[in-house]
Order: C-alpha cells, then structure tokens, then sequence
C-alpha cells in the first residue's frame, strides 16, 4: 500500500471528524448500540434553479459538472387518463409510434443511428398522468437532442407501417400479460377496488387496440402536448439560462391548451365485511394474495403518521412486523410487503402483497388479518423510536444525488405541491406522536372491511378461506378475454 | 430549425467527417480517467490494504455526499454447492443476517443449547423417515417442532437486520447469490461507518445459523415464485442445466425442491466454515470516509475473523460443450426463445469483443437484431441480450432471448437471429457502427461511475474476477481498444453451433 503525499493532503484538507472512529478503534464493543457515533455531516442539496417560461411552462435545473453529461426531462401533464374508455391503449401506442417514426424531417431509424452513434438516449413513456420524454446525451449535443425532441412534438411522422409494428407488439404483449401472476393480480385487485370501468382498473384490450387509426393517434398528441402543460428538468453539464433559451425555441411552436378537464374520482368501494375475491389457476404450485384497504392523499395530515405505521408494519426490509411473522416465524412467505401508498391527485390505498404455497393460503390470510389488528393499537414506544429513527437515518439518500433531488422537486411542479413539501414532511416525521399515528390508522383501517384477491386453484383455496371473509369468485372467462 | 437540422444525413455525416463525435467521446474517455471534485483520478484514489487473515479492503473516498457504499464479495456461489445441496450457498447467505452469539439472542448459552436439541431432533426425524414406523415419524416430528420453539424462545428476530436498517440502511439492504459469488450490499450515512465495521465483521466471525428450518421452508416459496410459477424463470433453469451439463456451474442456484429438503445446519456450518473464510472475502468502501483514519479500525474489527482453509476443494473440471443442446418447456402462454453461447470467463482476452458483439447485435436501438428483428422484419415483440449471463470466472453464456410476435413461428425467429450472427461475422461491423457501439458502452460505464454502490461492486468484481480492480476503471479503454477484427474473430470462435444451448418454451397446444 502507497499514500501519496499530495492525496495525504487532500485528506486532511477535506477534514472529515473521525476523532470518534479513532477512539474507538483498540477495541470493539459488544453490541452495536454501544457504538459512539459521529452526528451525521449536514447534507448541502444541490442548488436547483426553478425558471418561469413562456405560455405557462416550468424549468427545473441543478448543475453538476461531475461528467460531461445531461440527463432531461420533458415532462406533459396528461398521459392515459386522458384517453377515451373506448380507447384504452392510445396514449401508449401514442408514445410508441412518436419514438419509433421520428419525425417528418427525421424519421425513427435515423434518429436511432444518431443517438447511438452519440451514446444519447432518448424515451417517452406515459403514464396515467403524464408522458415523459426523457433523454442523456454527451453536454455538447444537448442543442441537437432537444431539436430532435422539437421535430417530434411539432411534426411527428406517425408512419402507418411503424403504426402497424407498434400495434402488433403491444397485442404481444396483451397476449403474454397474465404469464406474470403477480403483474395479474394487480390488475384484478384494481378492478375489485374501484370497479371495473374506472379509469384506473381500465386496461389495453384485443379490441380497443385493433381498432385505434393514425388518426387517433394524431389527435391525441395535439390535445396533450401543450405548452402550458410542460415541465422541464434537467441535472448535469447545462447552463440553465442557455438551457431556457432552447426550450423557448420548442415552447415557440407548442400550443396552449388550457387547464386539462377534470377527471372524476375513483372511489375505493369498501365493502360492509371483508370480502375475498378469487380468481381461478388451477395450475399455480403457489399462490398470489393482495390485499388493499382505503387510503390517504400526500398532501394530507394523516400522511406521515401513515407513512411511519406502514414501517412498523410491512414496509422495507425484513424487520417489520410482516416478514418477522410470516417469513422468519413461519416460514410461509419469502417477500411480502404491506404498506399505505398515497397519491397526490387523489386517496392511494394500504396495499399488502405476498406469495405462498396453495396449502398455506389461508393461515397467511388469517395472519395479515391478525397483524393488522395488532397495528390498529399503538405501537409500542421502543419501535415507535426506532423506526422514526430508521426513517430519519435514511432521509439522506432520497437527496444524495443531484438526479433525486431534481426528481422530487419535479413532482412538487408537476403536482402543483408546495414546494417545502419534503421538509414539511421531515419535520412532521420528527415530531408525530404514537397517539397521532393510532388516531390515524383508526380513520382507514377497519380489519373487517378488507378487501384481499387471491390468483391461484380456487377449489383447494376456497375452503381455507371461507370462514375469513366472503369468498366471490371472479368469472374467469370475461377477465381472461379482456386481459 | 429544422430546416438547419443537424439530425439531417449529409450535416451528420459532416459532424462525423470532422471527427468532432470522436472528439466528444475522447472528452467521456477523458473523464473515464474518472476525476473527482477534488480533481484526482480515481484509480489514483483507490486504496488496497490486505489483512494477515487475507480479507481484502478496497478503500475510495468519493462523491460529496455524506454518504457510504459497501460491498463485500465472497468468492463462493451456487456452483459450489455440494452435488446433492444445491441451494446451499443461497441458503447460507440468507442465515448470514441471523446475527450471532451477540446479536439476535436473548441469552446465548440457553439458545446455544436449545440449538443442539433442534439438530438432534432433526437427525432423529431423518432417521425415523428413512426406517421408522409411521408413529416414530410423527413422535419425531413433535420432537422436532418442540425443540424449535424451545430455541426460538431465545431469538430476538431479525435483529442483525434491523440494525441496520434503523442506521439508515433499509432502502439499499440486500445480498445476492450467483454461480461464483454470494454479495452482501448496503449503504449507509457516513457517522455510520462503525456499524457496517461492527456488523460486516461479526457476519462473518462467528454466525449463528438460527432460525435454520423454518429460513429453509421459505426457501421452497422463493423456488415457487422464482421459477415453479414463472416460465422465464423456469425456461433459464432449464437453460443452464442444459449449457452445463453435469457440471456445477449448471445448479439451480436457489435449488431445487428436494436439495432444499435435505439441508441441514451442521452441513451448512461446515460449508461456511470452509468457504466464507476471510481469504475468500474482498469488500469495496465507497463513498464520505478517511481511508487513513479507517485503517486501523478495519485491523481491528476484522483481523479476528478467521482466515479459512488455505486450499479449497478442487472444482470439478469443466469439459468443453461438443454439440448444439436443445431443451423445451411447455407453457400456458405464448412461445418464447432463449439462445445461449458458452464463451469464457471474463479475464479471458476476447471478453470485451464478445461485449462489443453482443452490443452490436442487441442493446441499442439501431443494433442489428433490434433493428431487423423488431423494427423491419417486425418478427418479435421483446428481445433481451446478455453478453455475459451467471459466472465471470468460470464459462459464462452470452444470452438473447426473443418473444415472437403473434403469428411469427419462433423457427423463423431462430433462423433469423442466427442469420445476423452470420452476416456480423462474415461481413464485420462497419467503422461508424462499430465506433457508435464503443462509445455507447463507454458511456453506460461512465454512467455507472456516478454512484458509489456501482462503483463498490464494479471494483470488488473486477479485483475477484480479473485479479486487479483496475479492470473495472479502464472498463472503457478495453471496450474502445476492440477492432473490427477483434468483433469478427469473437463471433467465430464463440458464437457457434457446438457451443449453444437452445430453450423453448413451447404453448402447451403446440406441444406432441
């Protein structure tokens, strides 16, 4: 081993406090909370720099010369919701010919030989309330990349026979979707919990699909693709100001739209006792059980005591009170989670998932009922500390890179949030109480009104499961038809 | 705008005429000298201190982030598994986060008792399934359930685990099992360097395997979910098993149903005893420490680890594949292809042109099998690209899998792919195509360089693997040294018929 003595003086100069770690380096205690630690360095965030463009749209910038690279984010409101039910599947056909057909000047091969050959990546994807155009480039292209993405909101190509291969792919792939048991129990749960013609169980069809025309297609780029509805982000190797300039050349062309129309709401249809859907495969070995009750907003003060219950109870890692029970106690489960997950546009729900053998179906079921009635008392103050502890030791990685912090100050613009949200948020993890927590968990969870799916052979899981809710089995032709 | 498009061939085809894309990958290629914000390279930065007990520390102050990535590389994985155990080294990675005589117990010389009575009424319950009448089998197995719950009583759950998660761990806890290597990965904020010092340490000075059977029941649920109830998962098993043959490297490495059933913890203390020593072990520190100030700690929290046996069991010798294999497996859903080459480890001198292969042929966008596959020939929905799938120190395989598109025979998919094989080969890459690929992969490298668990396992695995951590920084300068030549000769000599193993996952109609 060889120090050299200008890194030596690097070290020194960077004067990190290991004065602890020295101490305590003769001998080791036994057991770890007998360690004496260092407090945590403050973290500095990244500076990021919120610009106000033309026609309404936003710029999010943190610069980082770390590597001569940018990564960005063009990011529209709007994304499936706003599809006609009779449409399902546009917004992602939408997205797949736009990237695969270019644009007029520069059709999609084309493009890809570009991209490559600059090691530059360019993808959009959509989601239920967004399309995302994201990209990574070498910082000297970054001029061409954002032309690129210019061409394809303004004059994408939309070719039929791109059309064509886009749609094949994704009936493929409607085809191949209920191989991945876990994928379909999710979908099946979202039907079970919001009906199946809400917006939100809705999904791709045979038909929907086949039917979708290029005309479609265009339409519906021009009535989500508005400038107003644009939020810009970008981490790396940008000047934000020269970055600004180049957006308003694309903002130039893009249309305002006006505020979206409103969505209704789905509402989480809690049943008046605890109800087991069942959808049957007789040839599983193993069975997929989910679970959801009602849940909360982000922006709502039952968040954080929720977001510390769901801890406690079965989020992250193998020492909540789930994977203790169920996987190190009795060995019926090798991962499982359970946890709130809330939404901003809307109530998110409490979502548990495992798997486990067709014979244990239903002692897993009881046990997730009777953990859930063991959380709905406080949680007693030794864990209470220690996960409020966990929580707070790992806040530093949502903001350890420049990318996390612009991802999350992304969300704040998208969602029209406040922007100290996440410090809100630490400051409410700080303070929130196990009183406070109990009184929240009592608002959503009632543990007789539960809604549980199970994907696995009905006739062997339906006695197990009869005398822990009602059991309704899922017609099995209509769903496998339409998924 | 457009109209000035640089997007435009004959501009492109300027830009490249005046070497400015050259000059842009030579300023990537500048930073592959990766730099730091205090301006020193990073393989300058990186410090190696070896233990008398032979573990090896990687040491790298980086990033500005009061943070830290640590991984520690263990040299045994699923192919050293015992011939009827396979599983074993899964298992035992799992029981490496049950704690020891000092943590994960309530009182240790009770516990330590109770679980010689566990072992005990285990081997009885054997003997009894294997000669006993059907009252010894069911007396054996109250026996048996007794006894862990008197052992049980002791176990304070999951509390190796938990401490970590509490420092701040829970996002990035975790620990994989492959043919050649069990790793064990967290980061953590850097005030916690002493608690990875603490726990890493005590992991592997003196585990205790408690818990052992019921770890083990869990085991079957992940064989379940991993490959019973999902094809792909099935469809792989069956691949490597097919690749390799009788040799170990073809193991399940999660096991199968049977093995899992015969583990038991004096085998599995055994196993650890001889291969999880400290002469198998390598950890990278990556990230917000003092690497002088560390030193001493690591000497002293580590040093006492044992060292294991000086020389392993020897492997079993790996013949060479003599001719083209083919497995199927019946499924519900629609067809699927994985084809798979046996190429060479990752020391061995063609592995950076098998990478620049693989990538000219998949990866990307405009690469060929995507390119005449998906986009022109629109014969598949999904094609996924290894270039180097399980082992890196012993034959690895060089992966594609495709779906076909409905309606598209998956004869004419294998005939296709196998026909883009042999044009790359006969023809080559073109300089532009070749240069792009290069660059691509230069750039996913450096890309990888920005976060510290990347870069914690990049150096472990290159300093396992090839024998000098190095490997992983100068990663680009290999990729970019590779000659058109170099891709030709690759493909001749790995990509062929007798080197392949062929699986199919035939619907269930289709099927004789």
């Amino acid at each position: 081993m060889s120090i050299k003595p200008a890194f030596l003086l690097t070290l020194v100069l960077t004067g990190m406090s290991f004065a602890p770690l020295e101490a305590q380096a003769s001998q080791i205690p036994d057991h770890p909370n007998q360690l004496r630690l260092p407090p945590l360095r403050p973290i500095v965030p990244p500076r990021l720099t919120r610009l106000e463009l033309e026609k309404g749209a936003r710029l999010l910038v943190i610069e980082s010369d770390e590597l001569p690279l940018v990564d960005g984010s063009l990011i529209f409101r709007g994304g499936k919701r706003e599809e006609a039910p009779k449409q399902a599947g546009l917004a992602e056909l939408m997205a797949d010919v736009l990237r695969e057909g270019g644009s007029q000047h520069t059709p999609g091969p084309r493009l890809d030989r570009w991209l490559d050959s600059h090691a530059a990546t360019l993808d959009i994807r959509v989601e239920q309330e967004l399309l995302r155009i994201d990209f990574s480039c070498v910082a000297s292209d970054i001029e061409t990349v954002l032309e690129a993405i210019g061409e394809l909101l303004m004059i994408p190509a939309y070719p039929q026979d791109e059309l064509e291969k886009s749609r094949r792919r994704l009936l493929t792939g409607l085809v191949r979707r209920n191989e991945d048991v876990g994928q379909l129990a999710g979908r099946l749960l979202d039907r079970v919990c919001y009906g199946e013609d809400s917006r939100v169980a809705r999904r791709p069809t045979l038909e929907s699909v086949s039917a979708l025309t290029r005309e479609d297609l265009i339409n519906f780029h021009h009535s989500i693709l508005g400038a107003d509805r644009l939020v810009v982000g970008a981490t790396g190797a940008v000047d934000p100001a020269l970055f600004a300039a180049r957006i308003s050349l694309i903002l130039n062309r893009l249309p305002v739209l006006g505020p979206a129309r409103p969505h209704e709401i789905e509402v989480f249809r809690r049943p008046s006792r605890t109800r087991i859907y069942l959808h049957d495969r007789p040839n599983l070995s193993q069975t997929e059980i989910r679970l959801a009750a009602p849940g909360t907003r982000r922006v709502h003060r039952d968040y954080v005591p929720l977001y510390l219950w769901s801890y406690v109870v079965g989020a992250g890692g193998t020492s909540n009170r789930m994977m203790i029970r169920l996987r190190t106690e009795l060995g019926l489960i090798y991962r499982g989670e359970m946890y709130f997950a809330p939404l901003w546009d809307r109530a998110g729900r409490m979502l548990g998932s495992c798997s486990t053998g067709n014979s244990t179906v239903g002692e897993v079921v009881r046990s997730l009922i009777e953990i859930l009635e063991g959380a709905s008392k406080p949680i007693p103050p030794e864990e209470f500390e220690a996960v409020r502890e966990r929580l707070q030791n790992s806040l530093v990685f949502e903001i350890d890179s420049p990318k996390e912090v612009l991802e999350r100050a992304l969300e704040m613009e998208l969602h029209g949030n406040p922007s100290d949200f996440w410090e809100q948020r630490d400051a409410a993890l700080h303070t929130v109480t196990r009183d406070e927590v109990a009184a929240a968990v009592g608002r959503y969870l009632d543990t007789d009104r539960l809604v549980f799916l199970v994907v696995g052979p009905a006739d062997e899981l339906q006695v197990q499961l009869e005398a822990l809710g009602e059991v309704i089995r899922l017609p099995a032709a209509p769903v496998e038809a339409s998924d | 705008m457009t109209s000035t498009s640089q997007l435009q061939q004959p501009c492109l085809a300027t830009i490249v005429s005046m070497g400015l894309c050259a000059l842009l990958v030579s300023s990537i290629e500048a930073s592959a000298q990766v730099q730091d914000s205090e301006g020193m390279p990073l393989d300058a930065r990186v410090i190696e201190h070896t233990l008398d007990n032979g573990w090896r520390f990687l040491l790298l102050p980086h990033g500005a982030a009061p943070t830290i990535s640590f991984e520690t590389y263990v040299s045994t994985g699923s192919a050293d598994d015992p011939e009827v155990l396979s599983g074993l080294s899964h298992h035992v990675k799992n029981l490496l986060f049950k704690g020891s005589a000092r943590i994960g117990t309530r009182n240790w010389e009770a516990e330590e008792g109770a679980l010689l009575a566990v072992d005990e009424a285990y081997s009885l319950l054997q003997e009894a399934l294997e000669a006993g009448t059907d009252q010894e089998i069911s007396s054996a197995r109250l026996s048996l359930s007794g006894a862990r719950q008197r052992a049980n009583q002791w176990v304070i759950s999951e509390e190796f685990s938990r401490v970590l998660e509490d420092a701040g761990g829970g996002p990035t806890l975790n620990a994989y099992t492959d043919e050649d290597s069990t790793r064990f990965v967290v980061s953590l904020p850097s005030n916690q360097l002493l608690t990875w010092c603490w726990m890493e340490s005590e992991r592997f000075r003196a585990p205790v395997f408690r818990e052992f059977y019921v770890e083990r029941d869990a085991l079957l649920e992940d064989r379940r979910a991993r490959v019973e109830t999902d094809s792909l998962g099935l469809l792989a098993e069956r691949l490597r098993a097919a690749a390799f043959a009788d040799h170990p490297l073809g193991n399940s490495t999660v096991g199968t149903q049977e093995s899992i059933l015969r583990l038991d913890r004096p085998s599995a203390e055994e196993f650890f005893r001889t291969r999880f020593g400290a002469r198998n072990l390598t950890s990278a520190i990556v990230g917000s420490f003092d690497p002088v100030r560390l030193i001493p700690v690591l000497d002293t929290y580590f040093g006492s680890v044992p060292a294991g046996p000086k020389t392993l069991p020897e492997r079993a010798p790996l013949l060479d594949q003599q001719s083209e294999q083919r497995v199927q497996v019946s499924t519900d859903g629609p067809p699927v292809i994985s084809i798979a080459w046996r190429i060479p480890p990752r020391a061995h001198p063609d592995s950076a042109a098998i990478e620049i292969a693989v990538r000219l042929l998949g990866y990307a966008r405009s690469s060929r099998l995507e390119k005449r596959l998906i986009r022109e020939k629109a014969l598949v929905s999904e094609l996924v690209l290894s270039p180097a799938w399980g082992s890196n120190r012993r034959d690895s395989l060089a992966m594609i899998r495709a779906v076909p598109n409905l309606g598209v025979d998956i004869t004419v998919v294998e005939a296709a792919i196998y026909e883009e094989i042999h044009r790359l080969e006969r023809d080559g890459p073109d300089e532009k195509e070749l240069a792009g690929v290069k660059r691509v992969a230069t750039a996913d490298h450096i890309r990888s360089l920005r976060d510290n668990a990347s870069i914690a396992a990049g150096l472990t695995a290159a300093l396992v693997e090839t024998g000098d951590w190095r490997n992983f920084l100068s990663t680009g300068r290999q990729l970019a040294a590779v000659s058109e030549k170099d891709v030709r000769r690759a493909l001749r000599t790995w990509f062929i018929p007798e080197r392949r193993t062929v699986a199919i996952l035939v619907p269930v109609e289709e099927e004789e």
